[in-house]
C-alpha cells in the first residue's frame, strides 16, 4: 500500500517498511514509520475501518 | 491462456505492428471515463498477469484506423511503490512505440505534470489531456493551455470526459504526440550516476534514462521479465553505482529525485496556472506562508499552543475528566463493583480488584476516567494539526532552530519526530552510521522526547493546574533538549544534512479524517497502554502485599522528600512511570486531586517523570538494539539526570519563591 508521510510528504510502500521489526509491543502494531523523516503514524486498523464502513453505509442508506 | 495473458501477448505482438495508445494518469482523474469516451462501449477488463491489478483494453478509431487502447491503473509515479504503479510502468515498457495520453486533473495540474515529467524521462511520445476542465473553471482555476503546450512542446487538450467534450480534438492531437520537454535540475552526483546506469541499460530498455532514475529512486526500479536480462556483472555494477550515491547523499535518493522534479514542475505551474482564490483560501495561503516565517511563525505557534492548552488542558483534563472520574467512576461504577466484590468473602480477591491498588479502582479508573479523556482531546488536536498541513511547518521551524546549534540533521530528526512513538524511533536509529551516534540518539529519545500519548496526558494534567505550570514544564523540557542537543552536536560531528520536506498548502481539515485518525490512535493506545496499566497495578499490588512497597518508599524518601520535595507516596507513581510515563503522571494527578501534592510538587513530579525512560517497551527495545549493558548504563544516567533536573526545579520554585 502506498503511504504518504503527513510530515515530509515522502511516498513509500508501507507494507515493505521494516522499521517496526522486532518491537516488543507486538507484531499486531499498526504503526508505520516514514523512512525519510521517521515520523510514525497509523494508516488503518481493521476495527476502525469496519466502524467507518458501517457509518458510511448508514449515511448512504439515510440519503437514498 | 487467461484473458490477461492474451492481452499481454497481444500487446507484445502489437508493439511490432501498429503501436497502441495508452492512457496513463494519476488515480481518480477521470481516466476510465476518458477511456470509455475514446473506445466506445466494448471494453475488456482483465487482471494483469501475476497481479490482482485490473486494467482495461479496447479499441480507438483514428482516421479510420482501428488501434488498440489500454487503460493503465492509476499511478502517481513511474518509480513504482505499489503493484498498480508497477503494472503501469510495465505496460509502458512492453509497448515502447506506443503513444501516450497523459490524463491530468485540471484542478491539480502539478500532480499530473510530475507523472508527465517521468514519461519525458522514459522518452515517450505524449499528449496531455487536462480533464475535469469544467470543475477547474468552477473553482476559479484558469490554465493557459497554449503557453503550457509551448513550454512542454506537446499538444495540450482540455477535456470533460463525462460529457465527451474535447474527445475529437484529443484524437486529432494524437498524431502530433511528442516527447515532452521538462528539464529537471538533478545535482551533479545524481546525474553522473544516472548516466552510468543509463549506459548499462541503454541496449536493453527503451527509455533507459527513466528506468535509471526509477532504479535510483526505490526498490522496484528494475522491471523483471521485460526485455533482455542484465548480466550478473552489469547488475552488480549498477547496484554499486547506487550504493556509492547513497553513501554520498544522506537522505533517501527517491525523495531527493522527487523533490527536484517537483521544483521544476512548480516553476512551470507558476507560469501557466491562475487560480482565483476565495477569501478563505487567500487567508489560509497567507497564514500558511507566515507560519514558516522565522519571526511571524512564532506568534502563530504560540496561538496554536494556547488553543491546545484550552482544548486539552481545560476541556479534556478538567471538564471531561470531571464528568468521567468524579461522576461516573467514583459516583457510580466503582461503588457498584465495590458492592459486588464485597460479596466475595476473600479479602485478597477484593483487594486485587477494588482495593487501593485494585485492577478496577486503579488500573481501569486511571485508564478510562483519567487518561482516556485527555488523550482523546489531544489526539483530536493532533489530527487537526496533521490534516491541516501544520505539522510539516512545525517540523520545518524546529529543524531550523536545531540547525543553528549545529546538530547533525540525521541525529535530530528522530528527536523531533519521535513524538509518534519512542519505541519505534529507537529502531530508526539503525540508519545512523556509527555506534556512538546510535547510542546518543537512543539516549536523547529516551530522555526527553515524549510520545504523543504521554505528551497529551502530561500537558492535560499540568494544564488542569495552571497555564504557568504548563509553561514551566515546557521551558525545562525544551532547555534539556537544547542542552543535550548542543552536547550531541559536539559529540556527533559531521555535516548538518538537509531536512527535506514537501510543505503542503495549509487547508481546512476534514472532520471525517480527524475522526478516523483519532479513533485509530485511541484503539492503538487502548491496546498498548491498558495492559501495561494493569501490569503496573499488579506490580504495586504485589509489592504492597509483600511489604516491599513501604520499604521502597522509605528508601526513596531522601530522594522524593529530600531532593524533589515530594511525599513518600510518590514512589508509587514513579514505579508506574517506569512502565509508562503517562500512567505515572496519572498517579501524580490523582495525588494532586486528593490534596497530597501541592502545585509546585505536581510540576516537579511531572517534569521528573517526563525525563524518565518512556515505557517498559522502550526499555526492552533499547536492550535489543544497544545491548543490556548499554541499556542499563542509559537508565543509570537517565534516572539521576531526571532527579537532578527535578531537584533543581524544586529548589528554584520553592527556595527562590519563583512560584
Amino acid at each position: 500500500m502506498v503511504a504518504k508521510c503527513p510530515v515530509c510528504g515522502y511516498r513509500f510502500d508501507s507494507s515493505l517498511s521494516q522499521t517496526c521489526g522486532g518491537c516488543p509491543v507486538g507484531s499486531d502494531c499498526e504503526r508505520i514509520c516514514c523512512p525519510n523523516c521517521h515520523y510514525g503514524w497509523i494508516e488503518s486498523t481493521p476495527l476502525v475501518n469496519k466502524l467507518m464502513y458501517l457509518f458510511r453505509k448508514e449515511k448512504a442508506v439515510g440519503r437514498s | 491462456m487467461s484473458s490477461g495473458d492474451k492481452i499481454l501477448a497481444e500487446a507484445k505482438e502489437r508493439a511490432t505492428n501498429i503501436a497502441p495508445v495508452i492512457l496513463i494518469g494519476n488515480p481518480n482523474v477521470g481516466k476510465s471515463a476518458l477511456f470509455g469516451a475514446l473506445s466506445g462501449r466494448y471494453v475488456e477488463v482483465s487482471n494483469y498477469p501475476g497481479t490482482t491489478v485490473d486494467y482495461a483494453a479496447g479499441w480507438i478509431k483514428l482516421k479510420g484506423e482501428k488501434i488498440r487502447l489500454f487503460d493503465s491503473p492509476g499511478a502517481d509515479s513511474l518509480s513504482p511503490v505499489s503493484e498498480d504503479e508497477i503494472v503501469t510502468r510495465d505496460l509502458l515498457l512492453l509497448n515502447p512505440d506506443s503513444r501516450i495520453i497523459c490524463v491530468a486533473d485540471s484542478k491539480n495540474l502539478k500532480r499530473g505534470l510530475v507523472l508527465l515529467s517521468q514519461l519525458a524521462e522514459f522518452g515517450r511520445k505524449v499528449i496531455l489531456a487536462l480533464n475535469m476542465a469544467d470543475e477547474a473553471k468552477l473553482t476559479g482555476i484558469n490554465i493557459d493551455n497554449d503557453r503550457l503546450a509551448e513550454i512542454l512542446g506537446i499538444p495540450v487538450v482540455s477535456t470533460v470526459a463525462t460529457q465527451r467534450r474535447g474527445i475529437e480534438r484529443l484524437k486529432e492531437a494524437l498524431h502530433e504526440a511528442a516527447v515532452p520537454s521538462i528539464p529537471v535540475d538533478y545535482n551533479g552526483e545524481i546525474l553522473t550516476a544516472v548516466n552510468e546506469i543509463e549506459d548499462k541499460l541503454g541496449d536493453i530498455y527503451h527509455g533507459a534514462r527513466g528506468i535509471s532514475l526509477s532504479f535510483l529512486s526505490g526498490d522496484n526500479g528494475l522491471p523483471s521479465g521485460i526485455g533482455k536480462q542484465l548480466t550478473e556483472l552489469d547488475l552488480n555494477r549498477i547496484k554499486q553505482v547506487k550504493m556509492r550515491l547513497e553513501s554520498a547523499i544522506a537522505e533517501p535518493l527517491g525523495f531527493i529525485i522527487a523533490k527536484r522534479r517537483n521544483d521544476s514542475i512548480q516553476s512551470i505551474v507558476d507560469q501557466i496556472v491562475e487560480a482565483k482564490k476565495t477569501t478563505g483560501q487567500k487567508a489560509f495561503q497567507i497564514i500558511g506562508q507566515l507560519s514558516l516565517h522565522p519571526y511571524y511563525g512564532i506568534p502563530i505557534l504560540i496561538t496554536i499552543l494556547i488553543g491546545i492548552y484550552y482544548f486539552v488542558g481545560v476541556f479534556g483534563a478538567q471538564t471531561l475528566v470531571g464528568v468521567l472520574e468524579e461522576n461516573l467512576f467514583r459516583g457510580i461504577i466503582n461503588p457498584f463493583f465495590e458492592r459486588v466484590f464485597n460479596l466475595i468473602p476473600v479479602q485478597f480477591i477484593r483487594d486485587l480488584f477494588v482495593g487501593e491498588f485494585g485492577i478496577i479502582t486503579m488500573a481501569v479508573t486511571y485508564a478510562l476516567a483519567l487518561i482516556l479523556p485527555i488523550v482523546t482531546a489531544f489526539f483530536l488536536v493532533f489530527g487537526v494539526l496533521e490534516d491541516s498541513g501544520y505539522l510539516p511547518r512545525l517540523a520545518f521551524m524546529v529543524d531550523r532552530i536545531f540547525k543553528k546549534i549545529g546538530l547533525n540533521g540525521r541525529a535530530v530528526l528522530p528527536m523531533i519526530l519521535g513524538l509518534g512513538c519512542d519505541t519505534m524511533a529507537v529502531l530508526t536509529a539503525r540508519i545512523l552510521y556509527s555506534r556512538k551516534e546510535k547510542i546518543l540518539v537512543t539516549l536523547l529519545l529516551a530522555l526527553a522526547v515524549p510520545c504523543s500519548a504521554q505528551l497529551g496526558v502530561t500537558l492535560g494534567i499540568l494544564a488542569s493546574i495552571s497555564l504557568s505550570a504548563v509553561l514551566i514544564w515546557m521551558m525545562v523540557i525544551v532547555a534539556v533538549i537544547f542542552l543535550v542537543g548542543y552536547l550531541a552536536s559536539k559529540v556527533i560531528p559531521g555535516r548538518s544534512s538537509e531536512f527535506i520536506l514537501e510543505i503542503p498548502p495549509l487547508r481546512l481539515p476534514r472532520i471525517e479524517n480527524i475522526v478516523v485518525k483519532t479513533l485509530m490512535r485511541l484503539e492503538w493506545y487502548l491496546k498498548e497502554a491498558v495492559p501495561l496499566f494493569i501490569l503496573g497495578t499488579l506490580v504495586l499490588f504485589v509489592l504492597d502485599k509483600i511489604k516491599v512497597l513501604q520499604l521502597i518508599m522509605k528508601l526513596f524518601a531522601p530522594i522524593s522528600a529530600g531532593i524533589l520535595g515530594l511525599p513518600e507516596k510518590s514512589a508509587e507513581a514513579f514505579i508506574l512511570g517506569f512502565l509508562r510515563r503517562d500512567y505515572g503522571a496519572a498517579g501524580f494527578k490523582n495525588m494532586f486531586d486528593n490534596g497530597i501534592l501541592d502545585p509546585v510538587g505536581a510540576i516537579v513530579a511531572m517534569t521528573t517523570i517526563t525525563l524518565f525512560v518512556p515505557c517498559i517497551a522502550n526499555f526492552f527495545i533499547i536492550i535489543k538494539e544497544r545491548g543490556l549493558k548499554t541499556a542499563l548504563l542509559m537508565v543509570s544516567l537517565i534516572v539521576p539526570f531526571a532527579i537532578t533536573v527535578g531537584g533543581i526545579l524544586n529548589l528554584a520554585l520553592r527556595g527562590f519563591a519563583l512560584w
